[in-house]
């Protein structure tokens, strides 16, 4: 028997047009243009902003013989690993089984207050921040020092832990929303079974939650590592400093195309961002894809 | 001593008392069913026994110890859910196995274990298929294995046959008899269908509104239930309940007066009238009530024709090859002198109504 649709093949075509046109306009052909790009030695101003030469994969070679390219990767790896991965979703999923099974309105209340965070628009999360950290008047240190610990500049002592806390502050809403919706779909009576059992809670969460919402994680993960691969804000926090220390690939790009003037250069850093989020999905998507033994 | 026991066990959900005061007892040969339309308390019931569910008054034993307020897996019970909660990333096997691994015992033994569970539920050729991969029945059966396989004290089934088809069914069911033989042990059974309560039970207890309104054998259940609540819900169709009044030691019911002495005294004014369909017959003579067909429906070896007394429905089972009659025919039926049960206006029945023979 032929199958039904709702709407026949070529409507749907023809309904999808529109969608396709304004994706190439704004996506695919920025993203070919920052690729012919980064081949010139294009700038923001000057004589080379009017008339880029065509330069080849110059700007590619100049990258891997920049220092501060390995430091801007090494330091959004960190990040990444620290706030995405350990932090987002390790205290999302934390915060998601605590709520899990428990009281509506616990559960309301908390994720209320972890949206929050997600919410606030980015310059005031910023400055609150700021706020929160200065090495002064700044809540955390003044609330430290009641009880009798000295003062920290965290800025300047520990950047990185800095931007990796603001970050995993900012962003383990979305991962705890996901991982709750996500443990919704288990069914109580597997987890009832395994009570009776007398499973352990840790093999409760190994043999039987983790499995269950295996494909959630990895749509979480993806989506995290990408999105904090690229995040922006900490540069409203530190600007990139001190020394270089919390220069994030896009704000190592930001410097050089925008600070620098050298947008050729900075499309061509661009380029291997794309590369490597393009390898970052495809190696999760692998693994969420990868048959069980 | 009994097996389980319930004593005065009381459970609300905020504002709802989804269990009542429930006492009841059961010995290690039981097969215990709960039996009642959906919301009566009956799951939650079985919940309570497993430790599922923590009573907010009472007291609850299994094997002669309290266990009122201990966690489940202290209980060594097993329970089977509706939906029989196989986990789809594991094999038939590994859910089989899967208690005895939580228990950390030896690999050879659980391998001797699966393959005997296994064997006396028929599934051994299933073990290494994916639950999603096997059908409603065999899946309820290696549900059946994951709890056989723990040797509880007691086992507990909610529903296990509601999500098979009717042929289905009845074949689990049968399977479900003999096997219970094999368990050698009390099981608890939850179920609304009155003919699976019927079938399988050793002992229902028949609950409505978080109370037990009767407890006893199928057979008691069926020939002297305690209430009309009980009388109506066991039996299929269900016993035909006519309210009448009583008057100068006869029934009267709507205009027509009963032949029928009753040899009880002390009886109210108003009381019910209550006959199960196969206990009526279809007389040419006079009988006991003038009735009106209103509907034949044959079904085989049986044939349901309901008919009107007065403003009253009743339906009667002839077990008869042609039923001479058409809808619209006047005739005369009577009751089976010692198969009428009566009432009183609150609905419980009076002893002793089973004797109304006075021939």
């Amino acid at each position: 028997m032929q199958k039904k649709y709702l709407i026949g093949k070529k409507a749907v075509v023809l309904l999808l047009i529109p969608a396709l046109i304004l994706i190439s306009i704004f996506l695919i052909f920025p993203a070919i243009w920052v690729l012919k790009l980064g081949m010139t030695n294009e700038t923001l101003t000057g004589i080379k902003a009017r008339e880029p030469d065509f330069v080849g994969f110059e700007n590619f070679l100049r990258i891997f013989s920049d220092r501060f390219f390995y430091n801007a990767l090494r330091i959004s790896l960190l990040f990444v690993f620290g706030s995405a991965i350990v932090g987002q979703a390790g205290l999302g999923m934390i915060l998601a089984l605590l709520t899990y099974r428990k009281s509506r309105r616990l559960r309301t209340t908390v994720q209320s207050i972890v949206i929050l965070a997600w919410i606030i628009p980015e310059v005031v999360v910023a400055y609150l921040w700021i706020a929160f950290l200065d090495k002064d008047f700044g809540t955390l240190n003044v609330t430290l020092s009641w009880f009798g610990f000295e003062k920290v500049n965290w800025f300047y002592n520990h950047p990185i832990l800095t931007i990796v806390l603001f970050n995993t502050w900012r962003g383990t809403a979305y991962s705890m929303l996901l991982f709750s919706a996500a443990l919704e779909t288990i069914p109580p009576s597997y987890l009832e079974t395994a009570d009776i059992i007398g499973t352990s809670a840790w093999r409760k969460f190994k043999d039987i939650v983790l499995p269950n919402i295996k494909s959630y994680i990895f749509t979480d993960l993806i989506l995290i590592t990408l999105w904090t691969f690229n995040v922006f804000t900490p540069y409203l926090l530190t600007g990139g400093g001190p020394a270089f220390k919390t220069e994030l690939l896009p704000i190592y790009i930001y410097r050089n195309a925008f600070r620098y003037f050298k947008i050729g250069y900075g499309s061509a850093i661009s380029t291997v961002v794309l590369l490597i989020n393009l390898l970052l999905a495809i190696f999760y998507i692998t693994l969420s894809r990868r048959k069980r033994t | 001593m009994p097996w389980v026991e319930f004593v005065n066990v009381v459970k609300r959900f905020s504002d709802v008392t989804a269990v009542n005061n429930v006492s009841f007892s059961i010995e290690k040969h039981d097969f215990f069913t709960l039996l009642g339309p959906s919301g009566c308390g009956k799951t939650t019931t079985l919940r309570l026994i497993a430790g599922l569910e923590i009573p907010d008054d009472g007291k609850i034993f299994i094997a002669d110890q309290d266990v009122t307020y201990k966690l489940p897996k202290e209980r060594n019970v097993a329970m089977v859910f509706q939906n029989y909660a196989l986990y789809p990333h594991m094999t038939v096997r590994e859910n089989i196995s899967y208690p005895l691994v939580v228990r950390k015992i030896p690999k050879g033994e659980i391998e001797k274990r699966v393959r005997f569970v296994a064997e006396s539920l028929q599934i051994s050729q299933l073990l290494d298929r994916y639950p999603q991969q096997i059908s409603g029945g065999q899946q309820q059966r290696v549900a059946l294995a994951r709890a056989m396989i723990q040797t509880p004290t007691v086992f507990l089934l909610d529903e296990p046959l509601s999500n098979l088809d009717a042929k289905l069914r009845l074949e689990a069911r049968s399977f479900l008899k003999h096997l219970y033989t094999e368990l050698g042990t009390a099981v608890v059974y939850v179920t609304h269908d009155q003919a699976e309560a019927m079938a399988l039970s050793t002992k229902i207890a028949v609950m409505d509104n978080g109370c037990i309104k009767q407890i006893g054998s199928p057979k008691e259940i069926y020939n002297e239930p305690a209430n009309i609540f009980v009388a109506s819900f066991i039996g299929n169709p269900p016993m035909n309940i006519i309210p009448c009044k009583i008057s100068d030691r006869h029934f009267l019911v709507g205009e027509q007066r009963l032949q029928l002495p009753i040899p009880l005294t002390e009886l109210e004014e108003d009381a019910y009238l209550g006959i199960r369909p196969e206990n009526i017959q279809i007389v040419t003579a006079q009988g006991d009530l003038r009735a009106q067909i209103f509907v034949i429906e044959p079904l085989g070896v049986e044939t349901i024709i309901t008919f009107n007394v007065d403003s009253f429905q009743l339906k009667c089972l002839a077990f008869e090859d042609d039923i001479p009659y058409k809808p619209g025919d006047m005739i005369w039926i009577r009751f089976r002198r010692d198969k009428i049960h009566i009432f009183d206006k609150d609905g419980n029945r009076i002893q002793g109504s089973e004797t109304c023979d006075s021939h």
